[in-house]
């Protein structure tokens, strides 16, 4: 059995047996490849109240050494967030989950989902990242391999 | 992007009220989880989403195995949990083989235990990843991990060797290019007292009228004229330096000179039309001579050594035989080897192209010395010496002189080597043996024998 799959394992047992943060949800946990959670933010914010958002984690195989591939994806009645840090193909720009950067294996698939969920809980932008049209057309990359530039430490 | 304490205020209450949850320990770890909760909590606080040393009974493996097990444990063995694998001691202790990552290990202050192999794999992951910050912190106190591994003599001595030989390279690069400067601008000084004499060599360098050789009169001219000439005298024996010769002495020597027109002609003038020289003797020598050259070169070639390119014209020339044209000497002889000898002579390619090379190099390097040494020679003529008063005409005269004498010397052994080829013949064994016989040397029967 690998690392990861023991350490997802791991994560879901402790989510069936205590449960997610207020507005957490898991959605799908079939396989230990990929998973889909719903967030929902609470509070006074206007522009994203009542709704809900779909994230899809990718697991590698050196989980959680590396950090999961973490994207915003749309479906039925779930879009992209609007946030100056999350392109509208659903590409997020959080330091979080950068494996050079903000990432290390004490993060897990809540406190990520946490972050997300605070992320937008403390935004007033209505508008999408600098060049978002561009990247968003020519983008082919993984989101863990884009290099971005983390310089923005008002949200 | 940072995270906002809001997240970490989340996550705090969250696990504190799992705590307050987990109602009923066995009474033996109690008094373990009371001690323990503050520091827990506190910890949690600091980052989400992490709770470590949890309370024994978050478990639920553990639970129906407890008392008897627990009981011979020391009252303070908590369940630990490594937070990269996120396996615990509690499972460990119930089956061993569970646990594939080493010892339990403690590197920072706060209260995050983890498998000395995970910890390893993180910290190696780390170290390659591309932003590698050199120090390993841990993720929740940023305290230093620090770890020691087994010296090694070897691998010390190595890494000391590639450090050192790191930072030695620019100063032996530094090091290797003054020299070749150096040994450059030497040959260069040396160069033009060779072929200038001392006289007009002095003027040169010191100025008009200098006696001192203090007075050395250095400007960006000799700076880069001197170390340059090797390079020059090595580049004109190739095709590549026919564009850029003629231009070079107009840069170094002719600038400050007016030209007129005098017998024999100022040293200046005479440097600048000497490129001039070169090449119209060079193209002539190719329209004329070169032709001759090359095709009592082939001669000792075998035929199906030539290669493609040449191979159309072999056949051209076989076409003009059949026809009867007339051509010139040298290619009917050429033709008739051609048809008369069919053997294999292998000639090493390699070999002969990097003794030529250093050929090449080392007679470029010697050709000053070789002009002196010629122009000394025309000086013992009384007719020259009064026709040419000067060292240096006579030097450059000599050095002309002697690229003429070269070139016609080749051109004569080259007829003399095809023509003997052509002589050659094939020694029938009945023949070499009668030799041999009526020779009865000792040596030949030792020949024979072997």
């Amino acid at each position: 059995m690998s690392f990861a799959v023991r350490r997802l394992q791991k994560e879901l047992s402790k989510i069936h047996k205590d449960g997610l943060p207020q507005g957490i949800s898991l959605v799908k946990a079939d396989d230990f490849d990929e998973w889909l959670l719903d967030i929902r933010v609470f509070g006074e914010n206007p522009l994203y109240k009542g709704q809900r958002f779909r994230l899809k984690f990718k697991f590698g195989n050196n989980y959680p050494i590396e950090p999961p591939e973490v994207t915003f994806t749309t479906g039925l009645e779930r879009q992209i967030p609007m946030h100056p840090h999350i392109y509208s193909n659903g590409i997020i720009c959080l330091d979080l989950l950068s494996p050079s950067q903000g990432w290390s294996p004490v993060q897990n698939v809540e406190s990520v989902c946490v972050s997300i969920q605070s992320m937008l809980a403390s935004n007033r932008k209505n508008e999408r990242p600098e060049g978002n049209d561009e990247f968003v057309a020519r983008n082919t990359k993984s989101p863990k391999h884009i290099n971005f530039v983390y310089d923005d430490p008002t949200v | 992007m940072s995270q906002l304490p809001l997240s970490s205020q989340h996550i705090a209450t969250n696990s504190s009220s799992q705590q307050q949850q987990q109602s009923s320990p066995p009474s033996s770890v109690r008094g373990a989880t009371a001690r323990q909760s503050p520091r827990a909590s506190a910890s949690s606080q600091t980052r989400p989403g992490v709770t470590v040393r949890v309370a024994p009974s978050s478990s639920s493996q553990s639970i129906h195995s407890t008392s008897a097990e627990r009981s011979i444990q020391e009252p303070e063995e908590e369940e630990r949990r490594c937070w990269i694998c996120h396996g615990t001691s509690t499972e460990e202790l119930e089956d061993p083989t569970i646990n594939t990552h080493g010892e339990w290990k403690s590197p920072c202050k706060c209260a995050l235990v983890a498998h000395e192999g995970c910890l390893l794999e993180w910290i190696a992951d780390l170290q390659t990843s591309q932003h590698k910050t050199g120090k390993v912190t841990c993720p929740q106190c940023k305290t230093e991990i620090k770890m020691k591994q087994k010296d090694s003599v070897v691998l010390d001595i190595v890494n000391g060797a590639i450090k050192a030989a790191d930072a030695s390279i620019p100063v032996f690069i530094l090091w290797l290019g003054s020299m070749v400067w150096i040994g450059c601008t030497v040959y260069g000084v040396n160069s033009v007292y060779l072929i200038c004499g001392s006289e007009f060599a002095n003027n040169l360098f010191l100025g008009q009228n200098a006696t001192e050789f203090t007075d050395l009169n250095w400007s960006w001219r000799l700076a880069m004229g001197l170390p340059s000439i090797p390079i020059v005298l090595i580049g004109s024996r190739t095709r590549y330096m026919d564009a850029i010769l003629p231009v070079i002495p107009f840069v170094f020597f002719v600038n400050s000179d007016p030209l007129h027109l005098t017998f024999p002609p100022s040293p200046a003038l005479t440097l600048a039309v000497l490129p001039y020289i070169r090449g119209a003797y060079n193209s002539l020598w190719d329209r004329f001579l070169a032709p001759y050259e090359k095709e009592w070169l082939k001669v000792g070639l075998p035929a199906g050594s030539t290669s493609a390119q040449e191979a159309p014209a072999i056949q051209h020339r076989v076409e003009h035989n059949l026809d009867n044209v007339d051509i010139p000497d040298a290619l009917q002889a050429e033709v008739e080897v051609e048809r008369q000898w069919h053997g294999n002579v292998r000639v090493d390619n390699i070999l002969i192209n990097g003794t030529s090379l250093s050929r090449t190099i080392v007679g470029a390097l010697l050709f000053p010395g070789v002009t002196a040494v010629m122009g000394s020679i025309l000086g013992r003529i009384p007719f020259i010496r009064n026709r040419l008063p000067s060292a240096f005409h006579r030097n450059i005269l000599g050095g002309c002189l002697f690229v003429l004498l070269k070139d016609l010397l080749r051109f004569y052994f080259t007829y003399k080597r095809a023509k003997q080829f052509r002589t050659r013949q094939v020694i029938n064994y009945e023949k070499r043996k009668r030799a041999s016989r009526s020779g009865r040397s000792s040596s030949s029967r030792a020949e024979s024998e072997a």
